[in-house]
């Protein structure tokens, strides 16, 4: 019989003209119409407020260009990594991206995103419309800038003032000998309660504490021209150990927080289990607003005195926080770059940003927006103080091989830690080796 | 010598007149090892549903019982992404993927259990290699091959459900046909040869004895293939749209920690977990039934 | 006589193709069969593969990642670096046991748990999809299900130190981490065995179990003779599949430890991962993927020789 073969040509063909159309309809860019594509990242604690937030915008977008804006999206940082990773790559991909800033530096080593000129500055505003600080990390230079600040997500520390005001201090650290002390006299380890919480386990965290340590005392992680890579020098070796110092010499935390990630710390905090968390953003409000401390907590700068010092060296820098924010900037491949700057103007005025940061739970961008955010919300004024406070980290594009080289040293470290000590030249090995290779990225850099 | 009973089963030295020939293991340490073996399995499970009913920031402190039950997790995880739109692109990507690499791997393994032919153990061997190939390596290079078909060819695949199945199926092939040969390999030609005598082309012979007697190795391909498409995330990530995305990408949101201070949904990621899983066990549930010895029903009668 | 009648040691020596005694009639090789799989697994699987394989000679970093067919050619330098200054080697050891252990303890309870349930017990059908679920639960909810029952006051450290016993407080930080990672894996992936060696039994033919009976064996004689020879095939197929499946997996590593991964568990996926996706060294993380399949192919190789490809296919089914 030849059926057999007739039949499963059939049987396929009728699979093949199913698939094409169950599935092709559906997915993909829509063609049609002038559209804008943009990469945001998912907001989990406002998922609902995030969906209307975009509907007003692609609204508002299409009210004012005429065009439809596609949303694209991203859940970690990993994954939004890869996403540029592979658009450039493919020369395919969203025109518009909202990018970390720390990770802008990498994405303007790829070349894959457009400088923005002059012109462009002005369609989109003007420079003068930002908070300044926040334009720290939009390039290495104000003539190769390629990044449009969108929201500020300043660094600083939350306090719990029952606590505080039970303990008899007055205000929040000023200095981190001075929250060293205030730690210590809140500490009540019998009852499992701390002065601080921290999370050594963390993959993010970590690095800030060693970069803001460093600076404020003078030293640099990358040397200023961008050539020689710093992670070897003693005043990154003396952060480090005063990072660790907190715990095994200071005690002013819990033992178990060796093993935390910054979910666990926080958790801490929001318990009651420790009067300080360093190095929060307003993305801890939806965490602190639905515990137990509600009402009991409020912000701080970061102390700007590095450890073991009683004033700032010379040289040393008032680093209270990293410019943290997000930045959006155009892909190189776009070809839509008058839509992309419409965009941005539109995102970038104040009704626009007050808005935004009021849905979404961060700070505006725009100045303006950033001061009357400030008046509205007295809590959140503290980290607006701090947002002046910002500190560009290294514009190069050997970045990651810095964060996740200091990242490696503490992760390397904590079994030592787990046992009460660590090993400062295990340490310098450490820091070595990350040296090495951040030195290598810096040599490929300048081919 | 026989010790056949009326009812045509074998009488055991203990009298018992219907023992079950397929139970290998005495009946009390069967009971015992099942215990075991469930407790093994279940007890992290449940200690998973728990979770999904604890407060993040109970989960996130290290507490075991829940200060409070957190019900409207089950509630929020459908809001704080398209769970459900999410769940019905896995299980369709999942699926499709399953049964055309399944009936692909039938065919191919039928040629390589029953012929010879140029390149028959090369073609194997292969297929064992590239099951070794760790996906990260593809991830970029796979993009590429794909959106250069809509550069080159017009068809823009990016973001299709079509793009998801195709890659799937193919990671899931070589597995599958693996799969495939070594069950058709227990299938004796004899039964074949007898089909063919009767008039039946080799085709036939396919589908008509070979197949039916090897349900459970399909079923097992099928399982295996279709938990390639479900638990996918990299290929997904990147291939993907909001409106073709899968559960298996969904789910990241909630796990994934947030710099500066959030504690992620834990909550919410047991739930839509636990809630994923179902499917699967589901369609085995349904499918198990038709893991029965075939080389004792439906053999002919020579 | 009845063809299903299966008897060990019968084996029928024919040849695959032997020709039907049918006169006039040509054989038909439906050869076409395979096509369709060979079309897209030389699309999807090879061209990347290959695509990737030519990266590994590429300077290819964030650098020159745009232009990358542009990127200049290096020859065998990301090789060398891989093999002499990176971590590769250790990840590639550590890879190479943590897969061969997980296998070696899953694949005993999968064989006993396929054993428990092949024949009548209440409930079969539950208990027989109750045994997956750890299997088809998303690795990402089971690394972090497990990242939180592994942490120094979790529910892992809580059940030891009820029995007596010492919990560690590095579970998921120091050298007990590796254990940590081999238990998880366990757990999550006995089912693979499982699934295949239930298939398996089901195909052992009825009469071959009653003919044992009748000949009185005990249990464990019954598996050592009977079940364990008919299963050889798809055990084997589980075994080399499962240490393969180990060898790659990324996501649960990564999930649990996180990157940069303690040094007792930076498996091979996830440093191949940090190397391309975080440091954007694209080159280097090619290269390492293609050395670790050249180590892979070792016992791929073994497997392929002990299943004796050219045999025929025998009755008894090999």
């Amino acid at each position: 019989m030849h059926r057999g073969r007739g039949l499963f040509v059939g049987v396929i063909a009728v699979l093949a003209l199913l698939l094409t159309g169950i599935t092709a309809c559906g997915g993909g860019p829509r063609g049609g119409g002038t559209q804008l594509r943009v990469l945001v990242a998912v907001d989990p604690q406002y998922p609902e407020q995030q969906r209307a937030w975009l509907d007003r915008v692609t609204q508002r977008f299409k009210a004012k260009s005429g065009a439809d804006l596609t949303f694209e999206t991203f859940a970690s940082a990993g994954e939004e990594q890869t996403k540029i990773q592979t658009s450039i790559v493919s020369g395919d991909g969203p025109d518009v991206y909202h990018l970390g800033s720390t990770f802008t530096p990498v994405a303007f080593a790829t070349k894959g995103f457009q400088v923005l000129s002059e012109a462009d500055w002005q369609q989109i505003g003007g420079r003068d419309r930002f908070v300044p600080e926040s334009l720290g990390m939009s390039g290495p230079d104000p003539a190769h800038q390629i990044g449009v600040p969108v929201s500020t997500r300043p660094y600083g520390m939350v306090y719990n003032t029952a606590m505080f005001r039970a303990a008899g201090i007055g205000a929040p650290p000023a200095a981190w000998d001075e929250f060293v002390a205030d730690a210590k006299r809140l500490n009540q380890p019998a009852a499992g309660v701390y002065g601080t919480a921290l999370d050594y386990a963390d993959g993010y965290d970590p690095w800030k504490f060693i970069w803001m340590f460093t600076l404020q005392g003078g030293g640099r992680l990358v040397s200023d021209d961008l050539k020689q890579a710093r992670l070897d020098s003693p005043e990154v070796g003396a952060s480090v150990g005063a990072y660790f110092d907190l715990l095994t010499r200071h005690h002013v935390a819990d033992p178990k927080s060796v093993g935390w990630r910054s979910a666990q710390a926080l958790a801490a905090f929001v318990n009651g289990k420790a009067a300080m968390l360093p190095m929060v953003t307003p993305n801890a409000v939806p965490a602190l607003e639905g515990s137990a401390v509600k009402g009991q907590y409020a912000f701080a700068p970061m102390p700007l005195v590095p450890p073991g010092a009683a004033s700032r060296p010379a040289g040393g820098l008032a680093a209270g926080t990293i410019v943290s924010g997000d930045n959006i900037a155009i892909a190189s491949y776009s070809r839509q770059k008058d839509l992309a700057l419409s965009y941005l103007e539109l995102i970038t005025s104040i009704d626009e940003q007050l808005d935004y940061s009021q849905t979404l739970g961060v700070l505006p961008a725009n100045a303006e927006a950033a001061r009357r955010q400030a008046e509205a919300h007295p809590q959140l004024a503290p980290l607006v103080a701090a947002e002046r406070t910002a500190v560009p980290t290294t514009f190069t594009g050997a970045w990651s091989d810095v964060q996740l080289g200091l990242a490696n040293v503490v992760t390397q470290s904590l079994p030592a830690l787990t046992n009460g000590s660590y090993d400062p030249d295990a340490v310098r090995g450490l820091l070595a080796q990350a040296n090495q290779k951040v030195q290598s990225s810096l040599n490929r850099q300048g081919r | 010598m026989s010790r056949r009973g009326v009812s045509g089963r074998g009488v055991s030295r203990r009298g018992v007149s219907r023992r079950d020939a397929q139970a290998v293991l005495p009946a009390r340490l069967n009971g015992v090892l099942i215990a075991l073996i469930l407790a093994f399995a279940m007890v992290p499970i449940l200690f998973m549903v728990l979770m999904s009913v604890t407060p993040d920031s109970d989960i996130a402190g290290g507490t075991v019982w829940p200060s409070h039950l957190a019900l409207d997790n089950y509630v929020r995880m459908w809001d704080t992404v398209a769970l459900g739109s999410g769940l019905a692109n896995s299980v369709l990507v999942a699926a499709v993927s399953a049964v055309v690499a399944t009936v692909f791997a039938v065919g191919a393994a039928y040629c390589l259990t029953r012929f010879t032919f140029v390149g028959r153990r090369p073609y194997l061997a292969v297929l064992v290699f590239l099951q070794s190939v760790p996906q990260v390596l593809l991830l970029l290079p796979l993009f590429m091959v794909f959106s250069s078909a809509a550069t080159y060819l017009g068809l823009p695949l990016v973001g299709t459900r079509l793009a998801l199945i195709v890659a799937y199926l193919t990671f899931a092939l070589p597995l599958a046909t693996w799969v495939m040969v070594t069950y058709f390999r227990k299938v004796p030609e004899s039964l074949e040869e007898a089909g063919l005598l009767d008039g039946l082309s080799r085709f036939g012979t396919l589908w008509r004895i070979v197949v039916p007697l090897s349900w459970p190795g399909m079923v097992v391909a099928l399982v295996f293939s279709f938990l390639v498409g479900w638990n996918d995330v990299v290929i997904a990530s990147v291939l993907s749209h909001p409106d073709t995305r899968t559960a298996a990408v969904d789910l990241q949101v909630f796990g994934h920690s947030i710099e500066g201070g959030a504690i992620p949904q834990y909550g919410q990621l047991m739930g839509a977990s636990v809630l994923c899983s179902i499917p699967v066990v589901a369609l085995y549930l349904g499918f198990q039934r038709y893991l029965v010895s075939g080389l004792t029903a439906g053999s002919d009668k020579g | 006589m009845s063809p299903a009648t299966v008897l060990p040691g019968r084996a029928r020596g024919a040849g695959p193709s032997a020709p039907v005694a049918r006169p006039g009639r040509r054989e038909r090789r439906p050869l076409w069969l395979m096509l369709p799989g060979l079309a897209l697994l030389g699309l999807v699987v090879v061209l990347p593969f290959g695509l990737a394989v030519w990266m590994g000679f590429l300077d290819l970093d964030q650098y020159t990642l745009r232009d990358w067919l542009g990127a200049p050619f290096i020859g065998l330098a990301n090789f060398t670096e891989a093999l002499t200054t990176s971590t590769m080697p250790h990840s590639l050891w550590l890879s190479v046991t943590f897969a061969l252990l997980t296998t070696a303890v899953a694949a005993p309870i999968g064989l006993v748990a396929a054993l428990t349930v092949n024949g009548r017990v209440p409930a079969r059908g539950l208990v027989r999809s109750l045994y997956l679920v750890p299997y088809v639960i998303p690795q990402f909810a089971t690394g972090s299900l497990w990242q939180m029952l592994l942490q120094p006051d979790g529910a892992v450290n809580k059940v030891l130190r009820a029995f007596g016993l010492e919990g560690s407080n590095e579970w998921l930080i120091g050298p007990p981490a590796f254990w940590a990672l081999v238990a998880v894996d366990v757990w999550a992936s006995w089912a693979f065995i499982y699934l295949m060696a239930l298939a398996g039994l089901q195909t052992i033919s009825t009469e071959l179990y009653e003919a044992a009976d009748l000949d009185g064996v005990t249990w464990r004689q019954k598996v050592r003779y009977v079940v364990l020879p008919q299963l050889r095939g798809p055990l084997s197929l589980g075994l080399i599949l499962s240490t393969l499946q180990h060898f790659n997996n990324f996501t649960l590593p990564f999930v649990l430890f996180g990157s940069p991964a303690p040094e007792a568990v930076n498996v091979l996926p996830v440093n191949i991962y940090q190397t391309s996706f975080q440091v954007f060294r694209f080159g280097l993380g090619s290269a390492m993927s293609v050395l670790a399949l050249i180590i892979l192919a070792i016992p791929a190789w073994i497997y392929l020789r002990s299943v004796r490809l050219d045999a025929k296919p025998q009755e008894a089914g090999a």
